[in-house]
């Protein structure tokens, strides 16, 4: 394809698999909820596992997506000056906010890795009855950092060898792409 | 000094079009790292705490409930039930489309969604009955803003998380003030619709209609009753609720109206998935910066600040409200909510403001901040939607946009309104 014709958006299959999975824990999630609500409400029987395991299930749903939600355009971000500046001034503020995601992320991983190592040497479990181990919890951080800096250094590329990588009006060109063309994209949400 | 320029470093970069997320994060770590005695693990510490919250995980499943209800086309359901009773009155159509957007808003969380959903169902009909293509695209542009207020509302699980406010009282504290959102701008399409001739109306009022098209609307009727009767009473948390309607979202689509399929609710369930990451995301950098004032004692200091001025409890509203209003022109309501929270709320606690009316002030704000130019996301919406110029939209919208400053301004000196149910 020549480079004029590239557009941004592919996240890979690695993404687009970890999209199924951060999907995947969304669902479960939502079944564990309703079970743990209607057996609250009909049984008057709780389970200690229910919340605790919601709210992983989603952290780990989030570090998985995370990256691949800027590769959908999902991430928000003002436009409007941008869009008002020579095509010269607009390709430096992409590449702008491609390293200011970087050395976030970058700082991200850099933050939280060393503290899931530490968890890990020390086996420190969650304080609930559930016992998880912390690391594997703690490490949804930096895998968040990683998604992240794969997207932005992605983009970064995209900026700096084609055009805009954060453009809302090109359809992503994977199956993934495709399949999230179909439903109109809301966002942001509020 | 540091914070001034932390704050201008900030704005230049959202400006400059990076992510807020990554922008907010970015700042605060600069900041966090450069404190003297505070560890770089703290960064990682307040970013896994942000997110690991019961409350906030009511966020993806009402946004996968919003969708599902959205996509599954329940408004058309909606609309008909409510022409029935509604237009023989002049401009009956319009009356039928805000108050499908006050029971949409009841079954979803977000003023874009509620724009996007009813918008997509009603400006067709609209454009048949001849009203102007402007006045179609604000009416729905401004009744989406609704959803914000009405629960479920993720402004408030935002709040909720951020402040530590159970997001539950936040719900039963927003019914009254949508309510009355509802009224006025249900008044203000009546008297326009009338002053400006828009719209015809039937001779009677439908009953038979009302009773043929009842009980295929029941279902989707039950999901405001199930949301709010169960959070009013108590037998569900916020998250739990959110988990069920989600649930019953899925099986009214899918087996009772039979509008989609299982592939549908996969392919809808990525997208909420990433819609919720990019929430988690900027909550995840509205905590580092929350960390870094909390650190550096700015609430404390601006609070110190308003007790020297001897600021009174209504000049401090009066100042929040111009403050929120401005920076939602620029900002969506997200980063407005993480921004502006962690500084605001101290503040108004300490001068005795009941928290729970100011989130209902500062969740009033973030509706008008979706219909004020040159970021206002609903009139984006309704523009692409109704295609007409953004222009257009802002030229309909206005005396709806006088009608939201005054129900803005009533809420935030009749705190009754938003207490009265708690």
């Amino acid at each position: 394809m020549p480079t004029h014709e590239k557009k941004f958006g592919q996240a890979g299959p690695v993404l687009n698999m970890l999209l199924n999975i951060g999907t995947v824990f969304l669902l479960l999630a939502t079944v564990i909820m309703i079970l743990e609500g209607l057996s609250r409400y009909v049984l008057n029987v709780s389970y200690f596992w229910a919340e605790e395991s919601v709210r992983f299930l989603m952290i780990w749903a989030f570090s998985l997506t995370i990256g691949i939600a800027g590769f959908r355009k999902m991430h928000i971000r003002t436009e409007l000056l941008v869009q008002r500046f020579p095509i010269k001034i607009q390709r430096l503020c992409w590449l702008l906010s491609c390293v200011t995601g970087i050395v976030f992320a970058l700082v991200l991983i850099y933050s939280s890795f060393p503290q899931a190592v530490r968890y890990y040497k020390m086996g420190i479990v969650s304080e609930s009855n559930l016992e998880l181990p912390m690391w594997l919890l703690y490490l949804a951080m930096p895998i968040a950092g990683f998604g992240l800096f794969w997207y932005y250094i992605k983009a970064a590329i995209f900026a700096w060898k084609v055009g805009d990588p954060f453009a809302t009006n090109e359809e992503p060109s994977d199956e993934q792409g495709a399949d999230n063309s179909k439903t109109q994209t809301s966002n942001p949400l509020l | 000094m540091t914070l001034i320029l932390a704050a201008i470093g900030l704005l230049v970069l959202m400006a400059l079009g990076a992510h807020v997320a990554t922008t907010m994060g970015l700042i605060s770590s600069v900041m966090t790292i450069t404190m003297d005695g505070v560890p770089i693990v703290v960064i990682a510490q307040t970013a896994f705490k942000s997110i690991n919250s019961y409350p906030l995980m009511a966020v993806p499943m009402f946004i996968l409930m919003g969708n599902i209800m959205m996509r599954g086309n329940i408004v058309f359901i909606l609309v008909e039930l409510i022409g029935t009773l509604v237009r023989f009155f002049k401009g009956g159509l319009a009356l039928t489309v805000m108050l499908a957007c006050v029971f949409f808003a009841a079954i979803s969380g977000s003023s874009v969604a509620s724009a996007s959903a009813i918008g997509a169902s009603t400006v067709e009909e609209l454009k048949r009955e001849r009203y102007p293509a402007e006045f179609s695209a604000a009416l729905v542009a401004v009744g989406g803003t609704l959803g914000l207020m009405i629960p479920p509302s993720l402004g408030f699980i935002l709040i909720g998380s951020i402040v530590g406010i159970p997001v539950d009282k936040l719900f039963i504290a927003g019914i009254v003030p949508g309510l009355f959102e509802a009224a006025l701008l249900l008044i203000t399409t009546y008297v326009i619709c009338r002053r400006k001739g828009y719209g015809t109306a039937n001779s009677s009022i439908d009953l038979s209609g009302f009773v043929r098209k009842l009980p295929r609307s029941t279902g989707a009727l039950s999901m405001p009753v199930l949301i709010m009767g169960s959070i009013y009473f108590g037998l569900f948390t916020p998250t739990e609720v959110s988990a069920v309607a989600a649930g019953f979202a899925i099986v009214l689509c899918v087996y009772i109206y039979r509008t989609m399929q299982w592939r549908d609710v996969w392919v809808i369930s990525k997208e909420s998935v990433m819609q919720s990451s990019m929430i988690f995301a900027v909550v995840l950098g509205g905590s580092l910066i929350g960390f870094v004032l909390s650190r550096m004692g700015a609430s404390q200091a601006l609070v110190a600040l308003m007790v020297e001025l001897n600021m009174q409890p209504w000049q401090f509203l009066l100042m929040a409200n111009i403050i929120l209003l401005v920076l939602g022109m620029f900002l969506d309501g997200v980063a407005m909510i993480v921004l502006t929270a962690p500084l605001l709320f101290p503040i108004a606690t300490q001068l005795g403001i009941n928290p729970i009316h100011f989130a209902v002030i500062m969740v009033a704000n973030v509706e008008i901040a979706t219909l004020t130019p040159p970021i206002g996301l609903n009139l984006f919406v309704m523009s692409s939607i109704a295609k007409i110029p953004v222009e257009s939209v802002v030229k309909g919208v206005l005396p709806f946009f006088v009608t939201r400053i005054v129900a803005l301004g009533i809420l935030t000196y009749v705190p009754w309104l938003s207490l009265v149910l708690l």
